[in-house]
């Protein structure tokens, strides 16, 4: 072990520590990436920091944050994504959790159009957690749906991670695009099923709403659904709608989205000057925000990698001879564990091609390995202490303590190791889709 | 933006009940004696100045990635500038926000432990943090960045991915620019920070 | 004899891991380590590992890495002359061609004065390495019949090719590498080339696009490079330096044959396999993609003197070469015909 791989381990340990110390998580990261990059590697490392930032600076598909941010905002003001909301819990009157659905549905949809975390997180924290809040919902239980449900955008395609991964593992990528729309799903019906069960055991966790504040018929009900729904269904045509049938690319669509939402507020009379410049100011911050501390986790990723910290790791695994079961079981814990400090970039950039040869050797299927590495990624942003999507949530619903947003978290990475285990044990989850569809 | 204007938005603002209040996410500026108070304002104010430059490009943001979908879509005629020009705006928009950000405490904490220490607690730990290490760090990121910009102005470096190719030399230099505003912002957080620390007593 | 020194040098490339651009740069590696007894290691990651991937050269020149991959495409932005050592049509030298321009025109004096003066990029030595093939004219929705069809048509190309694109009329849409497959499939754009047939398939592109144009004169093939750090260089023994020099070269023949058997089997299976269609460029086409590519190169000659004495030097070699290539080389459908290949 040379000096290098050790420091990239004590790095990993000053994080904790520095994390909980309770600075800016982003200066935290930039600050270790400076001392130990400096230690191991000269002011080579600051170098390094640069191009980390300049390259978070040129990805133009990260455009889509300050665009999602502003989208929420203004509808935020509008009071759209309330009334939708309200529509929900209105026809479920009656059902605990109704609006768990109404967030994991929204979230599911959203994920079709943007694979963007830092976006769909913040838009759907911003709509539904003021709601969530208002209707005394479980602030654990709540952010965990939030932070879940906003993290399927990175799985259910289309998603940066995917096109990344995919040329690294060597499978096609509307293949892998196709293997991971099932276990998508099933991950949505799991946390659907979990926190309906959850909500019928203890509806506390979801009140529904009081009697008094029950619509008088089901027309009533389903009027209110309408009218919540037709401004949201306008919106999707905007956003989803542009993505899905070519007119827009993600980045535009999300642009379509904000433009969208700005033309509802004018039709509502809902619009004023300072509302716009208030919008726009606090998009700046929440948008600053999120990407900072991306760049930030990014050049921290890059740092303890350059050290060889990942690489020694990845080449202990794969000297150890492991029968191909063992190769799956121990390419899985090291990509969740890896997955609690990191993002998932560094890792498919540095651990995955490393340990790719003995995949191959092992004669394992490359496209379901793929996907279980996709699936297993997503819990990376669900993982504490660099978990994105608690950090995205709490920027948006500084109602919510970060301790309440992790505890919930943890359940849903509960449910997430269950679906890893289910893809493990039926590769057909992920196999039968591109089968079907390609050949 | 003059400072009148901005009380004046903060007014028609306040009179708004629906909308999140701006004053409120401020932090009111503690019980610091004159020179250090003028300080801290002038600093402050400083990045709510360019906070207000950066959220009205946010706006040409949506402009521009809109028009290009309908031109390209609508008229099979793509600009050669979107693409470059939205990638840009973004970076600007969220790297130059990072001190404002700052300014309203914007940077998430992890609050585990935090908010339970006593007001001199916190505000030691940020003295200890800015003083040794924030303040390093991102000299050498100026460092680094300003190097950057230099090398590529020197060679008229152009982006090469359009058929636009604009110089990119200014928006290398949002690097080291991003840098010197969150030390010039660190600055009002740790007058703030000491003489919360001095006092006992949170802002 | 026991090593008397150990190298170890962090390699990252401008290519996706799975990629044959990244994978000559693994097998360089090989060839390297098993040339020396294992005297110098290169651990190779693929793009954006370090750095992101148009920045592997600004790397290497930092010491951020010790060593990297990449072509001079991806370094138009700092100065247009690099298409030409990369994949511009050399005057109708492929790029097997270009390499006996580079080690017997001047080529790689050139090349050199390219890299550390002109960019300024003086910590840097480079090498040339691994000649590819001529590269498709891409993935259409139908078949291209004229150079009218160009017009109009929303199509992806990086670099240079742009230009000539342009030039042709198509309506050029910029679109990040990581959107290419989306982009088509969802239909933002209606065409675009990647490299070759391996690549492609891997990729993704027949499962997005049916049409599978060539030949093309918009990329006569590839040269990559291999950058090192000028201080790890130096450092090198002079037989680790040989060991490097040589291995370079062996490996840029074997990639070209390679080449040869991967993409044969790889265009057999798509077309086999995968119901691709590959439909052969009309000739009118490639009379404009030339005459493009000269409108293009004359302008860029004109405001740039560098650029005027590469094009030079290549136009002097490409006229003993290219006319020697023609008088020589039997033309090839006569051998397809006989043999039944067609
Ligand atoms: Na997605
Ligand atoms: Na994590």
């Amino acid at each position: 072990m040379s000096f290098g791989v050790i420091l990239g381990f004590v790095q990993l340990a000053s994080l904790l520590v520095g994390i909980f110390a309770g600075f800016p998580i982003a200066f935290t990261l930039i600050v270790l990436t400076v001392f130990f990059g400096y230690l191991g590697l000269g002011d080579r490392a600051f170098d390094l920091m640069v191009y980390q930032a300049w390259g978070v600076m040129g990805t133009e598909t990260l455009a889509a944050v300050p665009l999602f941010v502003f989208m929420g905002y203004i509808l935020e003001q509008a009071g759209i994504m309330e009334r939708l909301f309200k529509g929900f819990q209105f026809t479920l009157a009656r059902v605990p959790g109704a609006l768990y659905i109404g967030v994991l549905l929204t979230s599911t949809i959203f994920a079709t159009a943007t694979g963007i975390i830092g976006a769909s997180v913040t838009l759907i924290g911003m709509l539904a957690a003021p709601v969530m809040t208002k209707s005394k919902y479980d602030p654990a239980l709540s952010a965990g749906t939030i932070t879940a449900g906003g993290t399927l955008g990175i799985l259910i395609p289309p998603s940066v991670m995917l096109v990344v991964l995919g040329p690294v593992v060597g499978v096609s990528i509307p293949k892998l695009f196709a293997a991971c729309i099932l276990p998508g799903l099933l991950i949505t019906g799991l946390f659907l099923a979990y926190t309906l069960v959850r909500c019928w055991i203890n509806p506390a966790l979801g009140p529904a709403l009081p009697e008094a504040e029950r619509p008088a018929n089901w027309r009533v009900a389903v009027k209110e659904l309408i009218v919540g729904m037709t401004p949201m269904l306008v919106l999707i045509g905007a956003t989803l709608g542009s993505i899905l049938t070519g007119v827009a690319t993600p980045t535009e669509g999300a642009g379509m989205g904000a433009a969208g939402a700005l033309i509802l507020t004018i039709l509502y009379g809902r619009f004023t000057l300072p509302r716009l410049r208030m919008a726009l100011y606090q998009t700046v911050i929440v948008s600053s925000m999120i990407l900072f501390l991306l760049l930030a986790s990014n050049m921290f990723g890059a740092v303890f990698n350059r050290l060889g910290t990942g690489p020694w790791i990845a080449n202990l695994l794969v000297s150890w001879d492991l029968p191909p079961f063992g190769v799956v079981m121990a390419l899985m814990i090291v990509v969740f564990l890896l997955g609690w400090p990191l993002e998932w970039a560094p890792i498919v950039f540095i651990f995955l091609p490393i340990f790719l040869p003995i995949v191959q050797q092992a004669g394992l299927n490359l496209l379901w390995i793929s996907a279980l590495v996709a699936v297993n990624l997503q819990t990376a942003f669900l993982s504490p202490p660099v978990a994105m999507a608690a950090y995205y949530l709490k920027a948006v619903a500084p109602q919510w303590h970060l301790k309440e947003i992790y505890s919930g978290m943890f359940q849903f990475v509960g449910l997430q190791v269950i679906a890893l285990i289910l893809v493990l044990a039926f590769p057909a989850i992920a196999l039968w889709l591109p089968a079907v569809m390609f050949d | 933006m003059a400072a009148e204007d901005d009380d004046a938005l903060l007014r028609a603002l306040k009179q708004d009940e629906d909308l999140p209040d701006l004053e409120q996410m401020r932090k009111a500026v503690p019980n610091i004696p004159d020179p250090w108070r003028g300080i801290v304002m002038k600093i402050d104010r400083f990045a709510d100045l360019y906070g207000h430059v950066l959220s009205w490009l946010v706006l040409a943001l949506v402009a521009i990635v809109v028009m290009e979908a309908i031109r390209r879509y609508a008229f099979n005629n793509p600009s050669i500038w979107a693409y470059d020009l939205s990638y840009m705006l973004y970076g600007t928009i969220f790297m130059l926000g990072a001190g404002t950000t700052l300014r309203f405490g914007g940077h998430i904490r992890t609050d585990l432990f935090f908010k339970d220490w006593s007001p001199r607690t916190q505000a030691g730990v940020d003295l200890v943090f800015y003083v040794l290490l924030f303040f390093p760090g991102l000299f050498f990121f100026f460092w680094a960045g300003f190097d950057k910009a230099l090398s590529s102005f020197m060679i008229t470096e152009r982006a090469s991915a359009s058929f636009w190719r604009p110089i990119l030399w200014p928006y290398r230099a949002v690097i080291p620019a991003t840098a010197l505003l969150l030390m010039i912002q660190g600055v009002s957080e740790v007058i703030k920070a000491a003489f919360q620390f001095r006092s006992g007593e949170s802002a | 004899p026991a090593a008397a020194q150990e190298f170890k040098w962090t390699v990252q490339t401008a290519y996706a891991s799975g990629d044959d651009l990244h994978m000559t740069f693994v097998r360089l590696a090989e060839m390297i380590e098993q040339m020396s007894g294992g005297r110098l290691i290169m651990e190779v990651s693929p793009g954006g590992a370090f750095v992101p991937a148009f920045d592997v050269l600004d790397a290497v020149n930092d010491g951020v890495i010790d060593a990297a991959g990449g072509d001079a495409d991806y370094w138009v932005g700092k100065h247009p002359a690099g298409s030409l050592f990369a994949s511009a049509p050399g005057f109708g030298m492929p790029s097997i061609d270009l390499m006996g321009w580079m080690y017997y025109g001047g080529g790689k004096e050139l090349f050199a004065e390219y890299i550390n003066d002109t960019l300024q990029m003086t910590n840097t030595v480079s090498f040339l390495l691994s000649p590819a093939q001529a590269q498709p004219f891409g993935w259409f929705e139908e078949p291209v019949t004229s150079a009218e069809d160009i017009k109009g048509m929303k199509y992806r190309t990086p670099g240079l090719p742009v230009d000539v694109m342009r030039e042709m009329g198509a309506a050029v849409v910029t679109v990040p590498g990581s959107e290419v497959v989306p982009s088509l499939e969802q239909g933002v754009i209606e065409a675009a080339e990647y490299f070759g047939p391996k690549a492609d398939m891997i990729l993704g592109l027949p499962d997005v696009r049916k049409i599978y144009m060539m030949p093309s004169y918009l990329q006569l093939g590839l040269i990559q490079n291999f950058f090192v750090s000028k201080e790890r260089w130096d450092e090198l023994p002079d037989d680790l330096k040989a060991i490097v020099t040589y291995a370079v070269m062996a490996e840029s023949a074997d990639f070209y044959w390679k080449g040869l058997d991967e993409n044969s089997k790889a265009l057999a299976k798509m077309e086999t396999e995968m119901g691709v269609k590959v439909t052969e460029t009309p000739r009118d086409v490639m009379e404009a993609q030339l005459a493009a590519w000269s409108a293009v190169l004359d302008r860029y000659a004109e405001q740039d003197e560098f650029f005027a004495k590469v094009l030079d030097s290549q136009q002097d070699f490409a006229a003993r070469v290219v006319p020697l290539k023609a008088r020589i080389n039997p033309p090839a459908d006569i051998a397809l015909k006989h043999f039944g290949f067609e």
